[in-house]
């Protein structure tokens, strides 16, 4: 995968790997210090530290201040922030719709951008961050972890490979049973969006941008392509308690060659979790439990096979009668593993290889591309469920 | 606790017919690979699944052995 090139130890342009790579973390929220602890526990290994933090909410800026033991500057206002002379790349995870203003004056101030998926609330701004990368010429990497991931990058190769034969349809879901609602301070109702902004509107397309624009990414990346419609349907028919988005969706997207994409998500049952399905008549990849399974499953050893006819001989009834149909219920096999290598951290992994692009002074376009694609797709799929019609690409929207 | 006193003949014996049952087993294994066409590395792959197979005929033959003996035990001469 072209973003993998950046831990063959190249280092083209850039900072050299004696220089320390300075960053600033805007949003201390939950993915905020998640990520901060992540760059801290790489920064002896990979010279990097945590410079600056910032965020306008009092108890995460004092949090931000604790776990940077006081070494990093703090600030409730990012734009003094970018002022600092020496800073080398910002981590934004704020919500959604600050994104697209922060990497643009970031972009502006010639620093690097790491920003939280999904790009921005509207297509326009996801257009405007996109083409301002390209134009300073900084580094746009949007956080979709999975594409550092050792399970999906060698399922993914299968899939290129043509291990599954010709991939005819994706599918993803992403199951919760939870209200998606933080505490809110009882003294302090005013805080409730600014908290909950993933359950409003104008902040936040919901499960779309928060959950499933990975796994349009994962299916782009699978297809190698994007899509050229979507239609969809969502409605709020569980959490009815004020909130602006959607608590269940579905959504189809199709492909030029006719490849289906299905994807749902809603957060009443979690009975199925999360999964992503591709399918090939060859056989199917489970990326998310690591999992590749053959049409033609291979056979048991022979002596076992021997075992299990003369059990079946002895045990199995003869139907004399009933129903001459027989339900075509789920295979049952249980699958062989993608690969050994599960256990790395997928976010860390993508945090390394943003502070080695920094090095290089540059990322590979695809990384910029797949974020892209998998935010402005995440989009049109909102613009499909709210019109009821099957959205296509507007144009101006192609790279 | 009484010491056991297990005579050579006897456990020579025991471990004959423990080998025949393993190269029953074995036979059987060969047998099974020709029949499904499976791949002859299974001889040595599944050689567990041979080990406790053979067992399990060690295990058939000496219920066969025990009920011969239950059987005879009426017309031995007591002595």
């Amino acid at each position: 995968m072209p973003w993998l090139n950046v831990f063959n130890g190249s280092s083209a342009s850039g900072k050299s790997p004696s220089d320390r790579v300075r960053l600033g973390i805007i949003g201390v929220g939950d993915r905020g210090t998640a990520l901060l602890l992540n760059i801290k526990s790489i920064a002896e290994i990979l010279n990097v530290e945590v410079a600056a933090v910032c965020d306008d909410y009092v108890p995460h800026y004092q949090r931000a201040i604790e776990l940077t033991e006081g070494k990093a500057k703090a600030f409730y206002d990012y734009r003094q922030m970018l002022e600092m002379k020496d800073l080398d790349g910002v981590v934004i995870a704020t919500p959604l719709h600050e994104h697209a203003r922060m990497t643009v004056d970031a972009f502006r101030s010639n620093i690097h951008v790491f920003c939280e998926k999904a790009m921005a609330r509207t297509i326009k701004d996801v257009r405007r961050m996109y083409e301002t990368s390209l134009q300073t010429k900084r580094i746009l990497h949007i956080g979709l972890q999975r594409m550092f991931s050792p399970v999906y990058l060698e399922g993914m190769e299968k899939i290129h490979r043509g291990d599954l034969g010709q991939i005819t349809q994706v599918r993803a879901y992403w199951h919760r049973n939870n209200n998606w609602r933080r505490p809110v301070p009882a003294d302090k109702p005013e805080l409730e969006k600014k908290i909950n902004w993933r359950l409003y509107d104008d902040i936040s397309a919901g499960l779309l941008t928060e959950l499933s624009s990975h796994q349009i990414q994962i299916a782009n990346w699978a297809l190698q392509s994007q899509p050229v419609s979507v239609m969809g349907s969502g409605s709020i028919n569980f959490w009815k308690d004020g909130r602006e988005v959607y608590d269940n969706i579905a959504c189809i997207f199709s492909y030029a060659d006719g490849t289906q994409f299905l994807c749902d998500s809603l957060i009443s049952n979690r009975h199925h979790g999360i999964e992503e399905k591709v399918l090939g008549n060859n056989g199917m990849i489970t990326l998310e439990t690591n999992k590749m399974y053959s049409e033609k499953p291979p056979s048991p050893p022979a002596i076992l096979r021997l075992i299990n006819d003369i059990e079946k001989d002895i045990f199995e009834t003869i139907p004399i009668g009933g129903a001459s149909w027989i339900p075509e219920t789920a295979v049952q096999y249980t699958g062989e593993f993608i690969t050994s290598r599960y256990r790395m951290d997928e976010t860390k992994l993508q945090m390394e290889a943003f502070v080695k692009y920094i090095r290089q002074g540059e990322a590979p376009k695809e990384l910029a591309e797949q974020g892209y694609h998998a935010s402005l797709w995440c989009l049109l799929a909102e613009n499909a469920i709210k019109s009821g019609k099957v959205v296509t690409l507007p144009k101006g929207y192609e790279i | 606790m009484k010491d056991l006193h297990i005579k050579k003949s006897v456990l020579q014996r025991e471990l004959i017919i423990w080998i025949v049952s393993l190269l029953f087993a074995v036979g059987v294994n060969v047998y099974v690979i020709i029949v499904y066409n499976a791949p002859w590395t299974e001889l040595v792959t599944q050689i567990h699944y041979v080990f406790v197979l053979s067992l399990v005929v060690y295990f058939i033959i000496f219920l066969i052995r025990g009920a011969g003996y239950l059987v005879r035990l009426p017309f031995r001469r007591k002595g």
